[in-house]
């Protein structure tokens, strides 16, 4: 071991440039991996967030619209593991009312203390205040647009029932989602209640959770927790078409990864079998002298893993380099990041850890020819 | 020959065959015993089949026929790792083209036949020994010089000082000076020489030049693979 190891350090040093440029053409592939992966995951983060962050991942509903009973739900659907936030909502669909054009709006009412935490209203209001009560209500900053509708404006909601309601734009926010800024009208429960005349009751309860992605798994839980008289929908089975590209650029990201990692694997194991040739008279001389097939081989796999190693670790410091030189030039032409950076250190060291299996693996292949090498062919053939 | 000293190689009845496209016979119904001690020379044309019946003495090539026997004990079915620790522990090697490693320094060299044995785990008595052999060989001011960086003379000593390392019962040299200058040659025999007086190392020495081989105990010459001649040479001097 100690002498295979010390043989194999020297014929790295001795051959400077060499090894440099495999641990540069290793750490470029393992830089390549390893930037693929943290961009995937992080263009996977950014479009969740802008899709679904301030969404509801799991929605409980009743066939009537009516929920009653909101505190024992609460009670029972917390108990879940993996729930973040529960809150209740009174929703009522209608039109926004305007001289020329009526547009389908959703109202919305929230208790904004908590609301606060999904939506972060507070941070994504682009004008004026947050709803307290009567008849004011928030709209978003596209519904704003096509409306021509501002703070201080009246704006009028028509229900399917015929009922008219009045009501005040206090604020105008920006959620940063389309659809929502296009139809979401936001009011206070009280505001809700009166409007779609409940008393009380909720017309659905939503969640979200940690795993974004077992969202549908947590679901299930949830329906057999609080029996079938609930309807229990999660983001996944609505959204199937975005799931369905998020795990293509999942599959997409891994397939990168592994085709760089075989290639990095054939250029080791390929530059360590040329180095067997360079190396051969020294292996024939070490077996001449004494040296066992078994220890000659490992120098090579030494060498694997020394190289891959360095190669590894340049590697890692390349991609993490490579993706902050992305965030940092990469904008959008108002100036954010067109990647909200996500880095999962658990699957970076995964992948350097791959890395440096596969660099120790591409020994095998040299070694094997070490070990077949006899002192004789050396010496025969000078 | 005194038959009361001990061999340390004997072929018995040995014959080497080249298979390839066409099967090459190169050695034919060899007989030959080495007495332990002994200084020998090994002499014949090019293509005669010498080295490779030193190559076969040394257990590096195995014969197609016939046994091989290093200190009575018969190696033709060894595998390769016995084969190896054989070599480590019995037999020294010099070779016309030095074989060094050159990504090691002179002593670094001179230790690897102990390192091989100790799996790199070098003790201070052995840096003493090879600084003691590197000295009896002329090299102790390049001791921590790397070994392609002297010149080739200065590397077959060293060579032939690694093969002193493990103090082995032969030392097998194959045209040890064949690279070399006169001078320096002459210089490395009379090294040779030293050696098996003062140690009483047996050696083989390979060599095409007859005036090297007068200088020796025994001369063995290979024509044809066959070896036509065995004569001994009696009240040789080490050359001054």
């Amino acid at each position: 071991m100690v002498l295979s190891l010390k043989i194999a350090l020297r014929f790295i040093l001795k051959s400077k440039w060499q090894s440099l440029f495999i641990v540069i053409g290793i750490a470029v592939g393992i830089s390549v991996a390893i930037f693929i992966s943290i961009l995937i995951d992080s263009l996977q983060f950014t479009l969740i967030n802008g899709t679904i962050g301030n969404a509801p991942h799991i929605t409980i509903t009743t066939d009537n619209n009516k929920i009653d009973n909101y505190n024992t739900l609460k009670t029972d659907v917390g108990k879940v593991s993996g729930i973040t936030k529960i809150y209740p909502v009174v929703d009522g669909n209608g039109l926004l009312v305007t001289a020329d054009k009526n547009y389908p709006v959703l109202l919305r009412g929230v208790n904004f203390d908590k609301a606060n935490d999904i939506y972060q209203i507070d941070s994504r209001k682009v004008e004026g205040k947050i709803p307290t009560g009567g008849s004011e209500v928030m709209i978003g900053k596209d519904l704003s647009t096509t409306t021509k509708k501002n703070i201080g404006d009246e704006i009028t909601f028509a229900q399917a029932n015929g009922t008219k309601s009045d009501f005040k734009v206090v604020g105008i926010y920006d959620l940063k989602i389309a659809s929502v800024n296009n139809t979401w009208v936001f009011t206070t429960l009280e505001t809700a209640w009166a409007t779609l005349g409940n008393t009380s009751s909720y017309t659905a309860i939503n969640l979200q959770v940690k795993d974004i992605f077992g969202a549908d798994t947590t679901a299930k839980t949830i329906q057999s927790k609080i029996g079938t008289g609930y309807k229990v929908d999660n983001w996944k089975s609505q959204n199937a078409q975005l799931l369905s590209g998020l795990q293509g650029q999942s599959v997409s990201s891994y397939m990168i990864q592994v085709f760089v990692l075989i290639s990095v694997l054939i250029s080791i194991a390929s530059i360590l079998s040329i180095t067997v040739t360079q190396k051969s008279k020294q292996i024939g001389i070490l077996k001449a002298i004494g040296l066992k097939n078994g220890k000659s081989s490992n120098i090579f796999y030494f060498q694997g893993f020394i190289l891959g190693l360095f190669g590894t670790v340049l590697g890692v410091v390349f991609g993490l380099g490579l993706f902050y030189a992305f965030v940092t030039f990469a904008k959008t032409p108002d100036g954010g990041n067109i990647v909200e950076p996500l880095i999962k250190w658990n699957m970076v060291f995964l992948a350097g850890f791959v890395a440096l299996l596969v660099s120790s693996f591409a020994g095998i292949f040299p070694a094997r020819k070490a070990n077949k090498l006899t002192p004789i062919e050396v010496i025969r053939n000078g | 020959m005194d038959k009361k000293k001990t061999n340390v190689v004997e072929l018995r009845s040995m014959g080497k065959t080249y298979h390839g496209a066409v099967d090459t016979p190169v050695l034919f119904d060899i007989h030959l015993a080495i007495e332990k001690g002994s200084l020998n020379s090994i002499i014949g044309q090019s293509g005669s089949g010498k080295s490779t019946l030193l190559n076969i003495l040394g257990t590096l090539d195995k014969p197609t026929i016939g046994e091989v026997l290093v200190n009575g004990q018969l190696v033709n079915n060894m595998n390769a790792d016995k084969l190896a620790k054989l070599r480590n522990q019995t037999m020294g090697f010099v070779f016309q083209f030095h074989y060094l490693l050159p990504e090691f320094t002179v002593l670094e060299n001179v230790l690897f036949p102990v390192s091989i044995e100790k799996n790199g785990k070098i003790t201070d008595k052995d840096r003493e020994k090879a600084l003691e052999i590197i000295e009896l060989v002329g090299l102790s001011e390049k001791i921590n010089v790397m070994s392609d960086s002297i010149s080739g003379g200065q590397q077959q000593r060293t060579a032939i000082a690694r093969a002193l390392m493990n103090e082995p019962d032969i030392i097998l040299a194959d045209e040890p000076t064949g690279n070399l200058d006169s001078d320096t040659s002459k210089s490395i025999y009379k090294l040779f020489c030293k050696i098996n007086r003062d140690f009483g190392t047996t050696f083989i020495i390979v060599t095409h030049d007859d005036r090297i081989a007068a200088q020796t105990d025994r001369i063995i010459e290979v024509r044809d693979g066959r070896i036509i001649s065995d004569t001994v040479n009696k009240n040789v001097a080490c050359p001054i």
